[in-house]
C-alpha cells in the first residue's frame, strides 16, 4: 500500500523568541516492509541532520534570531507491505533494553493488579485481551492528559489517548521483564484522513516484535507507518524543543495521509 | 616515642569502658604508620620522630590553623540532609597518611589496569556487546543498572575514552592488603581537598618536607589539562568546565580547577548550541568550546535528550555530541560501569579484555538478586555491611555490626522489596591512621582515592598520592564527608634509599636541595604571579591569547561593584543618621528607590530609629549576601586572595561587625582595581552605574561621575554592540535628563542578556 503523507506543526508564539532548540524526528524508518519513495522535511532553516541511539533519523533546528513562529512540514510517500505480522530485531538496539522503565512507564500497584491476569501465562492472545479491556478501563479522550503525563497518572485519570495507552501497557509488560517498546508514527485510516501523530506499543514475543495499537485494536503493522522507536514518548517524540523568550504558545498540527494505490 | 604510644595505649584503656564495639577489637586493622608492636613503620620514621616530640596541645594548635586555613579560603562543602544545606568546613587532620613508593606502585599499576578494561567494557556496551555475547556479564544487568543510556549506543569517538577522570576507592584490610571499595567513573569529585591538603600540610609541616622525599601532587591541575586536551584530536582545544552552579556542594572544587587550569567556569546559560557546535557567550562575542568537563550528572545535561525540567544543562548538547563536535568529560552513560551490581565482574572484564590477572582486587561482594547469595544475606545482617546499587555519598548503607536491632530489621524488609537493588559485603575493618583527637593521638579509620586520569591515546596517568578520607568518630568506618567524615594529606614518600639500618632519612644532596626549594618558593609565591584568566584557546602564544569574560560573569561584576557602592552609600546613611542631618531628597531616594519603609511625614527622632534599625536588620544584611552571591559567580576570573579578603566580609557581618565588613570592603576594593583589566573594567562600570543611578534620582550634578563613568565604558572591546553605549553616555552628559540615564541603562542590561 503507497501512502501519501503529510505532517504539518506550526508553533506560534506570543512574543518573540531569541533563541530556540529543537530535536525533530518526522522521518519515517527504513525497514523491510516500509520503503520510503520520497520524505521532506521543510524548516525555516537548514538542520543538522543524524541519527539518535536508537538510529531513528533525527533532525536538531538551532535558531539564535528572534523570531515568533515554528513552521515545519514533513511530507511523502511511504509503501508499506500491508501483510506484516511481526518484526524482526534491530542489532544496534538489542530487544533487553527495553526491559527497563523510564519515569513515564513506572508500573502503580493498580497497573499491576490489572495486568496480572493477562500475564500469568503469557500468549499474544493474552495481550490483546488486556489491550481491549485497557481501551474499555482507559477510553480514549482527548485533553485530559498532556505529552508529561506518566503511566501510572494516566490509569488513575481513566481517560488518556494513543500516547497514554502505549506507556501504560508497556508499563505493565516491564514490570515483569518482559521487552516492550513506544513506537511513534502514522496511521492511515480509510474512513478519516485528518488525525493526528500516532503512537502504539510492540511487545517482543518469541523472537519477534508485536505490534498492540491500544487505541485502534490493531495488532497488525497493516496501517502503520514507522517513524521512531525508543522506551518511552521522549524518546520518540516528533519534536522537543527549548525557547528563550516566546510567551505562551499556540500549536497548530495536523497530519493527512491518503491513499496512493 | 615511648611518651606518644603509651598515650595510644590510654586512648584503647579508656574507650574499654564504653559499649564494646566488636568490629574494632577483631580482627586487629592493619594501622599505615605503626606494626603491631605500635612502633613507626620505617617509612613514616620522620613523622614518627615528629610526632614523639610533639605535644598533642601542639598538633591540635596545628589543626586549628589549618582549619583557620579552610575557613579563611571558603573551603567548604554542602550536607544535604541538613534541615538548610547548611556549608559545612571538612575536619582536616594533620597527621600525614604515609604511602611507600615501592606500594605506590602496585597501587599505580593496578587502578591502570583497571580503568583500562572499565573503559573497554563502556566502549563494548556501546558497540559489539562482546562481554554481553560471551555471557561474561549479563546483558540484563547492564540495561537494568539504570544508568546504560542509549544516547551513547554507536557513538563512534574520536579517541575511545569515556570515563576520563575517575576516582577508585581504595581500603586496606586486616592484613594490609589493599583492595577496591568502589569505583567512580560519573564526576568522581575530592581532588581539590587532595591539593588543599597539600598546600596546608607544606605550610605547617615545612620541616617534614625538607626532610622525607615526599612525591608532589601540585601538578595534578596541569595534567588534568593536558588529559582533556588529549581527548580530541583538535589542536589547542577550547576548555570549559560546566558547573550546575554554586549552590552545588562541590562548587569550590569547580572554580578551584577552573582557575588552576585558567580556563572558562561556565554554567548551562553560558552555553548555546548552533549548527551542533557549542559556544560560550563571551563579551567580545560567541567562542567554540571543543571540551566540556562538566560537573553536572547525566540526567541533567540536555534537556532535550534527558530531563525535559533540566535548567542546568545546555539544550542541543547531544546533538553537537553524536556530530562530534564536542567532547563531554566524563562520557554520559559511564554510571554503567561504577554500579555496584556490575562491581563484582570487574575482575572478569579484566582478564576479557586484557587477559591479566587483576593486581587489585575485589571484596568479596554478595549480589543480593541471586536468591542463595540473598538468603545468606538476609542470615546474616548483623556481620555485613549493605548497599544500594545505587548508591553513593555513604547514603542508604547498612553496617551490620553497628546498626541497632530496629534498623537492621527495618533494612532487612527494603532489602525483600528489591533485592536486585543491593549488595552486600563483609565488614572489613579498614585500617586505621594515628590522628590527633581531643585528648590525644588515636587510630581512626581511613581508605584511599587515587585520582586517575585516562588520555585520549589510552595512557593513564596517576598524580602520586589522592584523598584519604578519615572517618572521625572513633570505631567508626564511614569516611563519607557528607557523614562527618574528615580528611588527611597523603604522602607517597621515595623509600628506595631507606633501609632498616638507617632510620633517619637520608639527606638530599644540597644540589637537589637547592632545586627543591627555589621551586617550592616559587611556588609559595605563586599568588604574585599573573591574576588569573581563562584564556582563549588556539592562539601560538598564550600570552596574546585573550581573556574569556562570559557575559554572565560581567554581568555579575557590574553588581559587585554597585552593591560595593550600595554598602558604603548604608555607612554613609548610618553616619548621617546618627549625626542626625538626614536630607529629604536623600530620605526620598531611600524609599523610592532602595526600599526602605519609612513614612516620612513621622517626627525625625522615629525616622532615624526605624531606618537605622532597617539597616541593620535587613538591608545591609541582603547587601552583604548579594556581594557573597556575586563573588561566588565570579569566582572563575578573580583572584584567590581577592576572594578570601571578600570571604571577610561575610564573616565580619555574620558576627554583626557591620562597620567592619564596610572598611573591609576598602581591602576588597582595592584588590579589584588590580585583577585583570578587563574584570576591573566590567566591576567599575557597576560602582559608577550605582553611583550615576544615585545622582540623578537625587538631582545632583552628574557630569563628573558620567566623565568617569565613559572613561571605563571606553575600555569595553571595541567593534562591538558596547561601543553604542558611549554613544548614550555623552547624549546623557549633554542633556542631564533623566530620559537619558534610562536609556543607557535599559542598553547595558539588554546587552548583558542577549549578548554583543
Amino acid at each position: 500500500m503507497k501512502l501519501q503523507i503529510s505532517h504539518q506543526t506550526n508553533y506560534y508564539y506570543d512574543e518573540l523568541a531569541h533563541r530556540s532548540v529543537q530535536y525533530i524526528r518526522m522521518t519515517p524508518m527504513q525497514l523491510p516492509h516500509q520503503i520510503i519513495h520520497q520524505w521532506n522535511v521543510m524548516l525555516p532553516k537548514v538542520a543538522t541532520s543524524q541519527k539518535d541511539g536508537f538510529g531513528n533519523d533525527w533532525l536538531t533546528l538551532s535558531r539564535n534570531e528572534a523570531h515568533n513562529n515554528l513552521q515545519m512540514q514533513a511530507s511523502g510517500i511511504v509503501e508499506i507491505n500491508t501483510s506484516t505480522e511481526r518484526l524482526e530485531d534491530m542489532d544496534h538496539v538489542p530487544y533487553l533494553l527495553f526491559t527497563v522503565q523510564s519515569p513515564l512507564t513506572a508500573c502503580s500497584e493498580n497497573m499491576r493488579a490489572f495486568a496480572a491476569p493477562y500475564l500469568k501465562t503469557l500468549t499474544h492472545d493474552s495481550l490483546k485481551a488486556m489491550a481491549a479491556e485497557l481501551l474499555t478501563k482507559v477510553p480514549y479522550i482527548k485533553n485530559l492528559t498532556h505529552v508529561g503525563t506518566t503511566a501510572a497518572e494516566a490509569f488513575e485519570i481513566g481517560a488518556g489517548v494513543c500516547q497514554d495507552h502505549t506507556h501504560i501497557f508497556l508499563g505493565c509488560l516491564r514490570d515483569q521483564q518482559i521487552p516492550a517498546r513506544y513506537v511513534s508514527g502514522y496511521l492511515y485510516d480509510n474512513t478519516e484522513n485528518h488525525m493526528a501523530s500516532h503512537a502504539w506499543a510492540e511487545v517482543w514475543l518469541d523472537g519477534y516484535w508485536y505490534t498492540f495499537d491500544i487505541s485502534n485494536q490493531l495488532f497488525q503493522p497493516s496501517s502503520h507507518v514507522y517513524v521512531a522507536i525508543g522506551r518511552d514518548y521522549l524518546d520518540a517524540a516528533p519534536v522537543r524543543g527549548v525557547r528563550m523568550g516566546g510567551g505562551y504558545e499556540n500549536l497548530y498540527s495536523q497530519v493527512l495521509v491518503s491513499r496512493l494505490s | 616515642m615511648n611518651q606518644k604510644s603509651s598515650q595510644l595505649q590510654s586512648q584503647t584503656t579508656s574507650s574499654a569502658d564504653k559499649p564494646p564495639k566488636s568490629i574494632l577489637k577483631k580482627p586487629q586493622s592493619f594501622d599505615e604508620l605503626q606494626n603491631g608492636k605500635g612502633q613507626y613503620r620505617l617509612v613514616a620514621s620522620s613523622v614518627g620522630n615528629w610526632l614523639d616530640n610533639t605535644s598533642i596541645d601542639a598538633l591540635n594548635h596545628l589543626n586549628e590553623q589549618a582549619a583557620d586555613i579552610f575557613y579563611r579560603k571558603g573551603v567548604t562543602f554542602t550536607v544535604y540532609s541538613d534541615a538548610k544545606n547548611i556549608e559545612r568546613m571538612i575536619p582536616f587532620d594533620i597527621i600525614p597518611r604515609i604511602i611507600a613508593a615501592s606500594e605506590w606502585r602496585q597501587i599505580e599499576a593496578g587502578c591502570k589496569q583497571r580503568i583500562t578494561a572499565l573503559n573497554a567494557f563502556l566502549h563494548d556496551i556501546y558497540h559489539d556487546q562482546a562481554i554481553m555475547k560471551a555471557g561474561i556479564v549479563p546483558a540484563s544487568y547492564v540495561y537494568a543498572s539504570g544508568c546504560y543510556e542509549p544516547w551513547m549506543i554507536g557513538i563512534e569517538l574520536d579517541k575511545p575514552i569515556y570515563s576520563h577522570i575517575s576516582g577508585i576507592d581504595l581500603i586496606r584490610d586486616e592484613s594490609g592488603r589493599f583492595c577496591v571499595l568502589e569505583d567512580n567513573l560519573r564526576t568522581p569529585s575530592g581532588v581539590s581537598y587532595m591539593l588543599e591538603s597539600r598546600k596546608i600540610s607544606e605550610t605547617l609541616l615545612s620541616d617534614q618536607f625538607s626532610q622525607s622525599s615526599i612525591l608532589g601532587v601540585s601538578d595534578y591541575p596541569q595534567r588534568l589539562k593536558s588529559c582533556l586536551a588529549s581527548s580530541t584530536s583538535k589542536y589547542d582545544p577550547q576548555i570549559a568546565i560546566l558547573t550546575p552552579g554554586r549552590f552545588n556542594s562541590a562548587y569550590y572544587e569547580h572554580a578551584f580547577l577552573a582557575h588552576e587550569m585558567n580556563v572558562p567556569l561556565v554554567h548551562g546559560y553560558d552555553l548555546i548550541v548552533e549548527d551542533s557546535k557549542v559556544y560560550m557567550q563571551g563579551i567580545r562575542g560567541k567562542v567554540q568550546v571543543d571540551i566540556i568537563y562538566r560537573r553536572i550528572d547525566d540526567p541533567y545535561i540536555d534537556p532535550l535528550a534527558f530531563r525535559s525540567d533540566s535548567i542546568l544543562g545546555v539544550s542541543g548538547l547531544m546533538s553537537a555530541y553524536r556530530a562530534g563536535n564536542v567532547v563531554i568529560v566524563n562520557a554520559p552513560g559511564t554510571g554503567v560501569a561504577d554500579d555496584k551490581s556490575l562491581y563484582p565482574f570487574v575482575p572478569d572484564m579484566i582478564k576479557f579484555y586484557l587477559g591479566e590477572e587483576p593486581i587489585l582486587p575485589n571484596i568479596e561482594t554478595y549480589q543480593c538478586r541471586k536468591p542463595d547469595e540473598l538468603k545468606y544475606v538476609l542470615d546474616n545482617l548483623d556481620k555485613l555491611v549493605v548497599k544500594e546499587t545505587q548508591g553513593s555519598g555513604g547514603y542508604g548503607m547498612l553496617i551490620g555490626p553497628t546498626s541497632t536491632k530496629q534498623e537492621i530489621s527495618d533494612y532487612r524488609q527494603r532489602l525483600l522489596d528489591n533485592p536486585a537493588g543491593f549488595i552486600a559485603q563483609p565488614t572489613i575493618s579498614l585500617s586505621t591512621n594515628p590522628t590527633a583527637v581531643s585528648d590525644g593521638i588515636a587510630p581512626r579509620h581511613i581508605d584511599l582515592r587515587p585520582f586517575i586520569l585516562s588520555h585520549g591515546d589510552g595512557s593513564v596517568d596517576i598524580v602520586p598520592g589522592g584523598l584519604t578520607r578519615v572517618a572521625m568518630v572513633e570505631g567508626s568506618l564511614v569516611v563519607n564527608s557528607s557523614q562527618g567524615g574528615g580528611i588527611k594529606d597523603t604522602w607517597v614518600i621515595d623509600d628506595s634509599n631507606l633501609t632498616s639500618s638507617s632510620r633517619q632519612m637520608v639527606k638530599k644532596s644540597d644540589n637537589q636541595l637547592d632545586k627543591q626549594s627555589i621551586e617550592a618558593i616559587t611556588a609559595s609565591h605563586s599568588h604574585y604571579h599573573d591574576p588569573v584568566q581563562p584564556l582563549e584557546a588556539g592562539y601560538e602564544n598564550p600570552d596574546n591569547a585573550p581573556m574569556i569574560l562570559l557575559l554572565s560573569t560581567a554581568n555579575h561584576l557590574v553588581w559587585l561593584g554597585r552593591y560595593s557602592e550600595r554598602l558604603y552609600y548604608y555607612d554613609s546613611i548610618i553616619k548621617q543618621l546618627v549625626k542626625g542631618n538626614i536630607k529629604k531628597t536623600q530620605l526620598q531616594h531611600l524609599i523610592n528607590h532602595l526600599g526602605f519603609n519609612v513614612d516620612p511625614n513621622q517626627p525625625l527622632k522615629s525616622i532615624k530609629a526605624q531606618m537605622l534599625s532597617d539597616l541593620e536588620q535587613d538591608k545591609i544584611p541582603n547587601i552583604v549576601q548579594s556581594i557573597e552571591t556575586n563573588v561566588q559567580e565570579a569566582k572563575g576570573v578573580i583572584g584567590k586572595d581577592t576572594a578570601e579578603l571578600y570571604n571577610l566580609i561575610k564573616r565580619l557581618s555574620s558576627a554583626g561587625t557591620y562597620r567592619a565588613a564596610t572598611l573591609q570592603l576598602h581591602a576588597c576594593n582595592a584588590a579589584m582595581a588590580q585583577e585583570h583589566p578587563i574584570v576591573t573594567c566590567f566591576w567599575q562600570l557597576g560602582r559608577h552605574f550605582e553611583q550615576l543611578e544615585r545622582t540623578v534620582f537625587l538631582n545632583e550634578d552628574s557630569v563628573n561621575i558620567s566623565l568617569e563613568f565613559k572613561h571605563w565604558i571606553n575600555k569595553l572591546p571595541e567593534n562591538t554592540r558596547w561601543r553604542e553605549l558611549i554613544r548614550l553616555t555623552n547624549q546623557m552628559i549633554k542633556s542631564q535628563q533623566l530620559s537619558d540615564f534610562q536609556l543607557l541603562s535599559k542598553e547595558c542590561s539588554t546587552i548583558l542578556q542577549q549578548g554583543v
